[in-house]
C-alpha cells in the first residue's frame, strides 16, 4: 500500500470532506469510539489498518454527491458533465418499482440475480434453469463472462455497463435495474457476490439493494462503490432487444446485439433497427442490419440495405463484398460483379475474400463458352 | 522380424497427415461477418484466422466446463452463448477468473478484520453490521 494512500485515509479521518458530514447510517454505539481521546487514536488505527488492507477511496459517490446542490439549481451542460452523466444532470434519486425478489440459496447468487434482471425485463425464467444455465459446481459460483451470455439464451440483450458509478445510477433512474458484481470482502480475501441495484438515494448517501436473500437492502454508497470497485467495477443490464436505454452508447449496444444473433437473429434484428434508428449515420449498425437481413435470406432487403450504406460511406470496402453476394443471391450477376471489383479496388485487411468473391461474381456474370 | 518397411510406412503416414494439417485452409468467396468487421476496425486480424481462434476457444471451453461439474449438453449451450471475445478470453484464464458465489464463505481467519472493516464501511460482509459513516 503506498504512503500517498495512507496520508489520504489520515485525511479523510481528520477533516471530512464539505457534503458528507451528517449523511450515511450511523450507529450511536459506534460512534463513541472516536469520542475521547484514547478511543480516537484506536478510530484512526483501525482506519488506517483497514486502508492498507483494503484501500478505501469511494472517489465517484463523493464527487456525484458533491456536484449535487449545483445540478438540482440548474441543470447545465456544463454540470451534467461534471457529474459524469451523460451530458443530462443525474436524478439525486430514483428508485424501481416491483422488481421482483429472487432469494439465492447455497452459492447461487448469480441464477438468482440473473432471474431477478429477466424478470423485469420482461422475460421471467425459472431459477433451476439459470443454475443450470450459469452456475458452475466445481468453482461454487458463476462467471461475469456466462452472466452476460445466459439471457441472449432468452431472446434478451445483455450489455455490459463502463466503469462509471455514473452509469449504474442512470440506468436504474431510466427505469432499468443493474446487475453488480462486488468483493464484500478484501482483495486478499475477497467474497464475490452478484446483486441487484434497484435504487439510490444520493443525498441520504445510500443505494438499495436486492441481495442474497435480503430484498431491497440499503447500503451505504461509499460501501457499496468500494466493493464494486474491488470487484473490477464490472456491471450490466438485461434489457428487451428494441428498448435499448439512451444512456448505453451505441458501439457498445451493437456488440452485445451481434453476441445475441449467434443465438437469436430476429431477436438481434430489432436491436439493429432500435439502433439504426438512434444512429443512422454509424456504419457497423448498418452493416450488421443488412448482413443479418442477408443471412435471414432476405437477399434484396439485404441489397438495399447495403446500398443505402454506400451511399452514405462508398469506402466501405466489407459492404461492397457483401453486398455482391446479395446481389449474386437475388439473382443480379453484372451487379454482384460490378460490387465485388469494388471491393477488391478499395483493399484492407480481408483483401483475400474480396478477391475470391470478385473472381465468382465474375465467372457467374460472364460465364465460358460452351 | 523385418521393421523397416512397417516404420517407413508409419513415416510417410505422418509426413502427409503434417503437410494436409499445416497447410492454410483455401480462402473461399464467402461474406464478411459484422464480428469480423468489428474486429478487423480495430486490430486488422485476419478474418480467417480470428474465426478458426474463435471455433477452437469455444471447444476449449466446452471441455472445462464440463471438468468444472456442467453437463455435456448444457456446456455445448453454454458455450454457443458466449461471443467470440469472451470465448478466448475464458479459453485463456477460465480457472483464474473470479466466480460469484455468495455473502456466506467467509474464513475464520479473516472474521475479526472483517468484521472491523465491514463496520468502517470498507467492506459488506455480514449483514448484520451498520458502517459508522
Amino acid at each position: 500500500m503506498t504512503a500517498a494512500r495512507r496520508r489520504r485515509a489520515r485525511v479523510r479521518v481528520d477533516r471530512p470532506p464539505p457534503g458528507r458530514g451528517d449523511t450515511g447510517p450511523r450507529i450511536g454505539g459506534v460512534r463513541p469510539l472516536r469520542g475521547g481521546a484514547r478511543p480516537i487514536t484506536l478510530g484512526v488505527a483501525l482506519v488506517l489498518v483497514a486502508a492498507a488492507l483494503g484501500g478505501c477511496a469511494a472517489p465517484q459517490s463523493a464527487a456525484l454527491r458533491a456536484a449535487l446542490p449545483a445540478a438540482s439549481q440548474a441543470a447545465s451542460v456544463d454540470e451534467g458533465a461534471r457529474s459524469g452523466a451523460f451530458g443530462r444532470s443525474l436524478a439525486p434519486r430514483a428508485s424501481i418499482a416491483g422488481v421482483p425478489f429472487v432469494a439465492q440459496s447455497d452459492y447461487q447468487c448469480g441464477p438468482a440475480a440473473l432471474a431477478m434482471a429477466l424478470a423485469a425485463a420482461g422475460r421471467p425464467v425459472p431459477l433451476e434453469r439459470l443454475i443450470d444455465a450459469v452456475y458452475l459446481p466445481a468453482r461454487k459460483g458463476s462467471l461475469q463472462a456466462e452472466m452476460l451470455a445466459q439471457p441472449r439464451r432468452e431472446s434478451m440483450l445483455s450489455v455490459p455497463l463502463d466503469g462509471r458509478l455514473a452509469s449504474m445510477l442512470q440506468a436504474v433512474a431510466d427505469g432499468v435495474p443493474v446487475l453488480v458484481f462486488q468483493n464484500l470482502g478484501l482483495s486478499w480475501a475477497p467474497i464475490w457476490h452478484y446483486a441487484v441495484l434497484i435504487g439510490y438515494d444520493l443525498r441520504a448517501g445510500v443505494v438499495v439493494l436486492h441481495s442474497g436473500t435480503e430484498a431491497a437492502t440499503p447500503m451505504s454508497i461509499d460501501t457499496f462503490e468500494r466493493t464494486w470497485a474491488r470487484a473490477g467495477a464490472w456491471s450490466m443490464i438485461v434489457v428487451d432487444p428494441s428498448r435499448i436505454p439512451s444512456s448505453v452508447d451505441v458501439g457498445t449496444a451493437l456488440r452485445a446485439a451481434v453476441a445475441l444473433e449467434r443465438l437469436d437473429r430476429a431477436a438481434a434484428l430489432r436491436a439493429y433497427e432500435a439502433l439504426l434508428a438512434r444512429a443512422p449515420d454509424d456504419r457497423f449498425v448498418a452493416f450488421a442490419r443488412a448482413n443479418a437481413l442477408l443471412a435471414d435470406s432476405r437477399p434484396r432487403a439485404a441489397a438495399s440495405a447495403y446500398r443505402a450504406l454506400l451511399a452514405r460511406h462508398p469506402d466501405f470496402a466489407d459492404a461492397w463484398n457483401n453486398l455482391a453476394h446479395a446481389l449474386a443471391d437475388a439473382g443480379d450477376a453484372a451487379g454482384a460483379a460490378h460490387a465485388a471489383e469494388r471491393a477488391v479496388a478499395l483493399g484492407g485487411p480481408s483483401a483475400r475474400v474480396y478477391l475470391q468473391t470478385a473472381e465468382r461474381m465474375r465467372r457467374r456474370a460472364d460465364p465460358p463458352a460452351r | 522380424m523385418n521393421v523397416r518397411p512397417l516404420l517407413r510406412a508409419v513415416a510417410a503416414g505422418v509426413v502427409v497427415a503434417l503437410v494436409a494439417t499445416t497447410t492454410p485452409a483455401p480462402v473461399q468467396a464467402r461474406i464478411v461477418t459484422t464480428e469480423e468487421a468489428l474486429a478487423g476496425s480495430a486490430a486488422g486480424v485476419p478474418v480467417d484466422r480470428s474465426a478458426l481462434e474463435a471455433l477452437l476457444a469455444r471447444d476449449d471451453v466446452r471441455t472445462r466446463l464440463e471438468a468444472l461439474g456442467v453437463s455435456p449438453e448444457e456446456a455445448r449451450a453454454r458455450v454457443q452463448a458466449l461471443d467470440d471475445v469472451q470465448a478466448q478470453a475464458l479459453a485463456e484464464q477460465l480457472e483464474r477468473l473470479p466466480a460469484g458465489g455468495s455473502v456466506i464463505g467467509a474464513v475464520v481467519l479473516v472474521f475479526v478484520i472483517l468484521l472491523v472493516t465491514d463496520i468502517l464501511g470498507f467492506t459488506r460482509v455480514f449483514p448484520f453490521t451498520r458502517p459508522i459513516r
